[in-house]
């Protein structure tokens, strides 16, 4: 598919979005949310658990991130990312939760079997309890490696830190959740 | 083969981990205040298993190979059923509604002042055509009577 824009080339056409939003075109605003919505949605749903939450978070992090657009300094992605990234991580530390909450979820299901979805729907839930049980660092580590697919390079690159930083993190993470799952899946 | 590099100095001065062990429910005894990981490598069982496991989830290694390590069988299983509700997790987007909430939740005027008046859009609706013909109208009743002097 050759029609795909390179990075390079988003990064110039959400500036150009930019400098229309600044110049008084609030309506512009709406490209970048559509633009990027649902890959910060996911990772906030990855990191709360609750689409309630997630949609929350989003909803917060857009509204700060227009009112700071002046602010942006490079990729407008990794910017708005960081924001959302904070606020999932915020929201982790303040929340004291006892269970998860996809009860709320009203995305139709996708098993072809109502014993396939009731055992996925029992998994789903043993992850999101053993997620919670991760501290937000490791959890947002593991969310971005193995939920949202991201190389360690690109998280490296969002969340401003070491490629081996990351990898400890994941590792971590991925041996917390054997150790909380294995008994009643492995 | 690619091995991961766990040596370099962050990985052991990480402030991201300070957090709590996690429990497992079943071997929690329920009264032993909450332990902090050490910032520091320990020894774990087996790890010669786990390092394959991780390279395998790294992309590094076929899985024939993690299979062929003591447990290797029961951690595919398990990583493959977690990898499947990932991939649903992935495919996750956004609700359309709350485009729209976004968009109403945004102030009017926030940046309404970066640029001169006669600058800005004109939204057309019909109090606004009213307003102009009233306006043009008013105008040339004035110079027409100015004229008529």
């Amino acid at each position: 598919m050759t029609s795909e824009t390179s990075p390079v080339d988003q990064a110039d056409l959400d500036q150009e979005v930019i400098r229309r939003v600044l110049n008084g075109s609030r309506d512009a605003f709406e490209l970048l949310i559509v633009r990027y919505s649902d890959p910060l949605y996911r990772h906030a749903l990855g990191m709360t658990g609750s689409p309630d939450v997630a949609e929350d978070i989003l909803q917060q992090s857009f509204i700060k991130a227009y009112a700071h657009l002046s602010e942006v300094r490079g990729r407008f992605d990794a910017w708005v990312f960081r924001i959302v990234a904070n606020a999932c991580k915020d929201w982790l530390k303040n929340i004291r939760r006892s269970h998860i909450s996809y009860e709320e979820d009203d995305q139709p299901s996708s098993y072809s079997t109502p014993e396939e979805e009731l055992d996925r729907n029992e998994l789903r839930t043993d992850l999101e309890v053993a997620l919670a049980a991760l501290a937000p660092a490791l959890r947002e580590a593991f969310v971005m490696k193995h939920v949202e697919g991201r190389s360690y390079e690109e998280m490296a690159e969002l969340l401003r830190t070491t490629v081996g930083a990351l990898k400890m993190r994941v590792h971590r993470a991925r041996e917390a959740l054997q150790h909380l799952l294995e008994g009643k899946y492995a | 083969m690619m091995y991961d590099d766990l040596s370099t100095p962050d990985d052991h001065s990480d402030p991201a981990l300070d957090f709590e062990l996690p429990r497992s429910k079943t071997s929690d005894t329920g009264s032993a205040p909450a332990r902090h990981l050490p910032d520091r490598e320990v020894p774990v069982p087996n790890s010669g298993a786990i390092s394959v496991l991780h390279q395998w989830l790294d992309g590094d290694v076929s899985v024939a190979i993690v299979r062929a390590s003591q447990g290797g069988n029961d951690a595919v299983d398990l990583w493959t059923k977690i990898h499947d509700e990932a991939e649903t997790l992935r495919s996750r987007t956004t609700p359309l509604y709350v485009h729209k909430r976004i968009m109403d939740s945004l102030p009017d005027d926030t940046y309404r002042g970066h640029h001169p008046w006669y600058k800005r859009s004109i939204p057309m609706n019909p109090a606004v055509l009213i307003a102009g013909a009233v306006a043009l109208f008013a105008i040339g009743v004035i110079v027409a009577q100015m004229v008529l002097k």
